[in-house]
């Protein structure tokens, strides 16, 4: 198989260990799409870039430095569904590339880890990215076994696509990547107010201030709910977690009545590509539970 | 090879009883005279400067060896009159500070006693020798030294160096005719000289005939400018372009020959401007003399006080009906017209091709310029809606639905002072004309909120204070923060901006309905072809780079060149007239003058070395060598700059830059490189 | 309302350089951009964060510049959800959100770090995952036809070998204790 068509599949934190049906969805989505998804053996935390990288800069470095290096030795591009993961890996490994110093430094640390050198052979690639743009919509639509007539308010998270001197991906002011992948699916994009803001969960705000990150996300839901989407779609477990837990949060503290249905990009790319409705997890989520995918398939696309 | 001053007269001759060779001594032997100055303590403090003329005096070739307190004062240039007269010092090195500093006061010096003035070699030992190596006096007196040497060194060897007066093509060129170019056009030919205007726009008057008034003073600038352009283009001495551009440049200082072509405008001089043709005209396109505010046809007139008053045709834009041919009471239009070209023959040449407004697009969080977002415009766009001939009356109207707005939020800084746009600089005037547009729309519309959002208000300047205080009277707000983002709600529709009123330490959303974003000043298209036609140097800004800052403004990197007006940088009405007359007087001396005085330090060629493979004529960047009808490198003594770059193009060591000779340069080098004393041969 | 004789002794009627120490950051990455902050605000104004929260982006990069050392005990800088919108639209790309982060590496350096974060250090170290797996997911990896622990580290500690995950406890992220915090133990 050609090298651009395998990938090291860098699982993270909250995709295996919170929501493992975008596990599932993701390899589903790459396996149809005819890409080989490997496993990353001994992979670890990223680390988080909000968190670690506040903590202790260099040994966020290393720390990513290790992961990439396992995907150096597997001769592979290593694939998330996660902004953190990809701020982290990515920007650590450009850094990395481009700074020989930075390198020899990092790699002096990385001998106390183990048999690692970084050596700048990989590329680390967001699915999202490889879904708009390398399939893209035109690409995608063989394979589209049914089509979902779905209104969805997007939120793009902010480490996808900032800093964009970085990524070097897409505008950050109005980015479209997304939009005009789901289009072919059926599904049809909701702007809402401020979208682009932040969900209120990075850079450690979760976890330090549960408060500050409500209100932010309060803002946020209160600006999704006046267009009334059929479902919020992300492409980050991290924003998945805040959107699930979130509605929950201000439905029992703030007399709000939420229950939209939060989607990963893999989710809603996998059903359409003919996962089962069950697979997609919504189940095991706390919102949307009795949402019926089932009803919004657009029926001739099915018949055909 | 020597040469004499023929033209120079001597001056204030101290030497009036006599030459050198009379009183004794011999002419051709070199007699150098060397003056260690102490610059006060700048540079006595770390040099020890009796050591270093002692050390000189024992150098070949030195009659005379001092240190003196201040050689740039009167008693010190006295000592170099006195010892060229009673010692017969023919040739002169005074270590102290830099060339573009006193070596010319020194120079001077020598001319006055009937030396060549390049027989005086100056010697920086305060810059480049106490200044940087305060800490250790030792060996900064070594190396002062050296440098001593050194300059002895090449004082020894140096030759004379002729002026030539060159003759004058008693003629100018001014490029754009905005107002910078209207101004030095005007001045230029009072003086009596003739003058060729040429303008790439079909109608002349520049970004000040779009404007609506002009602060301090609220007046309106059709009525500033008109006597101004009326007098140029009936100006007998005036020869008015429009439609035109530069094809090519040829020449140097004083004796330019200028390539222009000029494109048809399809209507002929005998057009009674009636406008019936634009009437009927069945095209509709945005006016770019309008900010496209209003439309115009395919053709049409910019304006109506446009000079020429003639109709123009846009080619790119004619479907070819031919409805104005037939239409026109005066069968003026003319589809076959076709370009033409001129040449002139001119002495000097103003560039004065104006500014851009910059064009925001580019900075994705203000949405200027996207599908939606029509409420966002820039202050010149709102200086056509509130002018005399707008389209909205001279009304505010919202662009989207034509409402009167009662929100107008302004951004400053919209392109200056943004490094993520490549702009490091403040423009300098937006702070002034957003607060002329905020104080005529208050005027206008006492109830509406006016608010300007700016980083820092600047007004400095006679008048402009007072006007930023009488804005604030009539209610403009301030606030002092730069917008993040402008946001449009996707179900209302409407505009907010955001800002941090950074004095209360409060973020802000504020509605608008109406967004004003101060754009920057910039280079105007085209400059790049423009400047390499000319051979000009342009600024890390993209403007044309001036010659000194502070000193030459309006003189370019080129002799005979000269800068008027925006396109030197930003600046107002009242900078750029200045600017432009300064530029025009610059331009006229030499032409009022008929010669320009050239110091023949130009290369000579060794023909018995040359290989004639041109790689000087490469090197050259005044473009002053060329081959003759021989096929061999000649040297255009009033073009060379005397920069010396083809020295080292040369191969073979044939082409010698008069008193920069590599024997010259070597003589100079080897005691600095620790190398013995180099002895005339 | 709070009358001048009120106020407290220790405070003073001006700030004195000594209530700054202009040195402090001198080694801060990209400190020349920094130091040409001009204070626009364009940061705050992007801060999603900071129109909730007492976050003011301008006003930590000006105690910065200042040397005013009280904004590594200032419990807003780590209000900051590094979502880079200032970053990317700093006038003089003065980089904020990087900015912040590194003065929440000088906080950590002091130990100034919350027990919640702490606590995501400590998952670090154990498990290899800030966010550790539980039973529950264990059961709907299952379900979902996944196997029940992915290859991460994790997973080679429970099958005995927890040697990478030592190197990094041992070489990585150590966090001092508060200052305070030791002396009162001592």
């Amino acid at each position: 198989m050609a090298r651009d068509m395998i990938f090291a599949f860098f699982l993270g934190c909250l995709m295996p260990n919170r929501y493992p049906q975008i596990e599932k969805a993701t390899k589903f989505v790459m396996e149809k799409l005819g890409y080989e998804i490997l496993e990353m053996e001994k992979a670890a935390c990223c680390p988080a870039p909000g968190v670690f990288r506040s903590f202790n800069k260099g040994d966020w470095m290393v720390h990513a430095a290790r992961n990439l290096c396992i995907a150096e030795k597997m001769d592979a591009d290593i694939l998330t569904v996660c902004n953190g993961c990809f701020g982290t890996l990515q920007e650590v490994n450009k850094h990395l590339k481009e700074d020989e110093n930075l390198r020899e430094q990092v790699n002096e640390k990385l001998k106390l880890l183990g048999d690692y050198e970084f050596k700048g052979t990989i590329e680390v690639r967001h699915m999202t990215e490889v879904l708009g743009w390398d399939i893209g919509s035109w690409g995608i639509e063989d394979h589209i076994v049914r089509k979902v007539d779905l209104r969805a308010s997007i939120h793009y998270g902010c480490h996808f696509l900032k800093p964009t001197t970085i990524r070097e991906l897409d505008s950050s002011e109005k980015p479209t990547i997304i939009e005009d992948f789901i289009e072919v699916l059926g599904v049809e994009a909701v702007p809402f107010n401020e979208q682009l803001t932040c969900c209120g969960a990075g850079g450690g705000v979760k976890a330090y201030d549960g408060n500050a990150s409500m209100k932010i996300f309060g803002e946020k839901m209160k600006n999704i709910d006046e267009v009334k989407p059929d479902i919020i779609l992300d492409i980050c477990p991290f924003c998945h977690l805040q959107f699930e837990t979130g509605q929950d949060y201000l439905n029992k503290n703030k007399g709000c009545n939420y229950d939209y249905p939060v989607i990963h990009i893999a989710q809603l790319t996998a059903y359409c590509l003919g996962m089962d409705a069950e697979s997609l997890g919504l189940q095991y989520q706390l919102m949307g539970k009795t949402f019926d995918f089932g009803a919004k398939v657009i029926k001739d696309k099915e018949a055909a | 090879m020597k040469m004499t001053v023929k033209d120079e007269k001597i001056k204030n001759s101290e030497l009036a009883e006599g030459s050198q060779e009379k009183m004794g001594f011999p002419e051709d032997e070199p007699r150098i005279g060397v003056y260690v100055c102490h610059c006060g303590h700048n540079i006595a403090g770390t040099v020890d400067v009796a050591e270093v003329a002692e050390s000189a005096s024992n150098l070949p070739n030195v009659v005379e060896a001092k240190h003196y307190m201040f050689m740039c004062s009167k008693p010190g240039v006295q000592l170099l009159k006195d010892d060229i007269k009673e010692k017969g010092v023919n040739r002169t090195v005074v270590a102290s500070c830099s060339k573009n500093q006193h070596g010319r006061t020194f120079a001077r010096t020598i001319e006055e006693m009937g030396l060549n003035k390049h027989l005086h070699q100056q010697v920086n030992v305060r810059e480049f020798c106490s200044w940087v190596h305060k800490k250790d006096k030792d060996k900064a007196t070594e190396k002062a030294k050296k440098l001593v040497e050194a300059g002895v060194n090449r004082a020894r060897k140096l030759e004379e160096v002729e002026t030539k007066k060159i003759p004058t093509t008693k003629a100018a060129l001014v490029i754009g005719a905005g107002i910078a170019g209207l101004r030095a056009t005007y001045d230029i030919a009072e003086l009596g000289i003739p003058v060729y205007l040429i303008e790439r726009n079909s109608t002349i008057g520049g970004h000040m005939t779009r404007l609506n008034k002009t602060f301090p003073t609220n007046e309106c600038p059709q009525c500033s400018i008109s006597p101004l352009t009326n007098g140029v283009a009936n100006h007998p001495l005036v020869e008015l372009y429009t439609n035109a551009q530069i094809k090519s440049v040829e020449g140097s200082m004083g004796n330019y020959e200028i390539e222009v072509e000029i494109k048809p405008r399809y209507v002929k001089d005998n057009c009674t401007s009636c406008g019936e043709c634009e009437v009927n005209c069945p095209v509709e396109v945005p006016s770019e003399w309008d900010k496209g505010m209003s439309t115009r046809g395919a053709i049409y007139k910019a304006y109506p006080q446009a000079i020429p008053a003639t109709y123009v045709r846009s080619k790119k834009d004619c479907i070819e009906c031919n409805t104005c041919i037939n239409i026109c009471p005066v069968q003026a239009v003319d589809f076959s017209q076709e370009p033409e070209t001129k040449t002139f023959k001119v002495g000097s040449i103003v560039v004065a091709a104006g500014y851009e407004e910059y064009d925001p697009t580019e900075i994705d969080a203000y949405h200027y310029g996207q599908e939606g977002y029509d409420d966002i415009i820039t202050q010149l766009q709102l200086e056509r809606m509130l002018g005399p001939t707008s389209m909205t009356g001279s009304e505010v109207m919202r662009p989207s639905d034509g409402k009167i707005p009662k929100k107008v939020v302004m951004i400053q800084c919209v392109g200056s002072r943004n490094e993520q746009v490549g702009n490091k600089y403040c423009t300098g005037v937006c702070c002034k004309f957003a607060t002329k547009n905020a104080g005529l729309v208050k005027d206008m519309y006492p109830d509406a909120d006016v608010t300007i959002c700016y980083i820092d208000m600047r007004t400095p300047g006679l008048n402009f204070e007072e006007y930023y205080k009488a804005a604030q009277e009539k209610g403009v707000r301030y606030i002092r923060g730069r917008p993040s983002e402008i946001l449009k709600d996707p179900i209302s529709g409407d505009l907010s901006v955001i800002v941090e009123d950074t004095l209360s330490q409060t973020p802000l959303k504020l509605k608008a309905d109406l967004v004003v974003l101060s754009a920057a000043m910039v280079p105007p298209e085209g400059i790049g072809p423009l400047g390499s036609k000319l051979k000009i140097l342009r600024s890390k800004e993209g403007f044309f780079k001036e010659f000194h800052i502070k000193m030459n403004p309006t003189a370019s990197s080129k002799g005979g060149i000269y800068l008027a007006g925006t396109i030197q940088g930003p600046k107002d009405i009242s900078e750029t007239v200045a600017h432009a007359g300064n530029a025009a007087a610059l331009a006229a001396q030499p032409l009022v003058k008929g010669y320009i005085e050239k110091e023949m330090l130009i290369p000579y060629i060794d023909y018995d070395l040359c290989m004639d493979c041109g790689m000087c004529i490469t090197a050259c960047n005044p473009a002053a060598i060329s081959m003759n009808e021989d096929g061999r490198p000649d040297v255009n003594e009033v073009a060379c700059k005397s920069c010396g770059i083809c020295m080292p193009a040369c191969p073979t060591g044939a082409i010698q830059l008069l008193n920069f000779r590599d024997d010259q340069l070597l003589d100079e080098i080897v005691p600095i490189a620790g190398g013995g004393v180099v002895c005339n041969e | 309302m709070v009358k001048i004789s009120d106020t407290e002794e220790s405070s003073r009627k001006y700030k004195t350089d000594e209530d700054f120490d202009s040195q402090y950051f001198k080694n801060i990455e990209r400190k020349t951009n920094i130091w040409s902050c001009i204070q626009c605000g364009t940061c705050t104004a992007s801060c999603e964060s900071g129109r909730w929260t007492a976050l003011k982006t301008r006003s930590i990069i000006r105690r910065l510049v200042l040397g005013d050392l009280s904004v590594l005990e200032d419990p807003d800088i780590w209000l900051c959800t590094t979502c880079y919108q200032c970053y990317e639209r700093c006038p003089r790309d003065v980089r904020p959100t990087d900015v912040i982060m590194e003065l929440r590496n000088y906080a950590t350096k002091l130990g100034n770090i919350s027990p919640n974060h702490r606590a995501v250090v400590g998952y670090l170290k154990n498990f290899g995952h800030a966010v550790p797996i539980n039973d529950q997911i264990r059961k709907q990896r299952v379900e979902l036809g996944l196997e029940e622990l992915p290859p991460t580290l994790t997973k080679y500690k429970e099958e005995g070998d927890d040697k990478d995950l030592k190197k990094i406890e041992e070489h990585l992220f150590d966090i001092p204790e508060k200052k305070e915090d030791k002396e009162e133990e001592e």
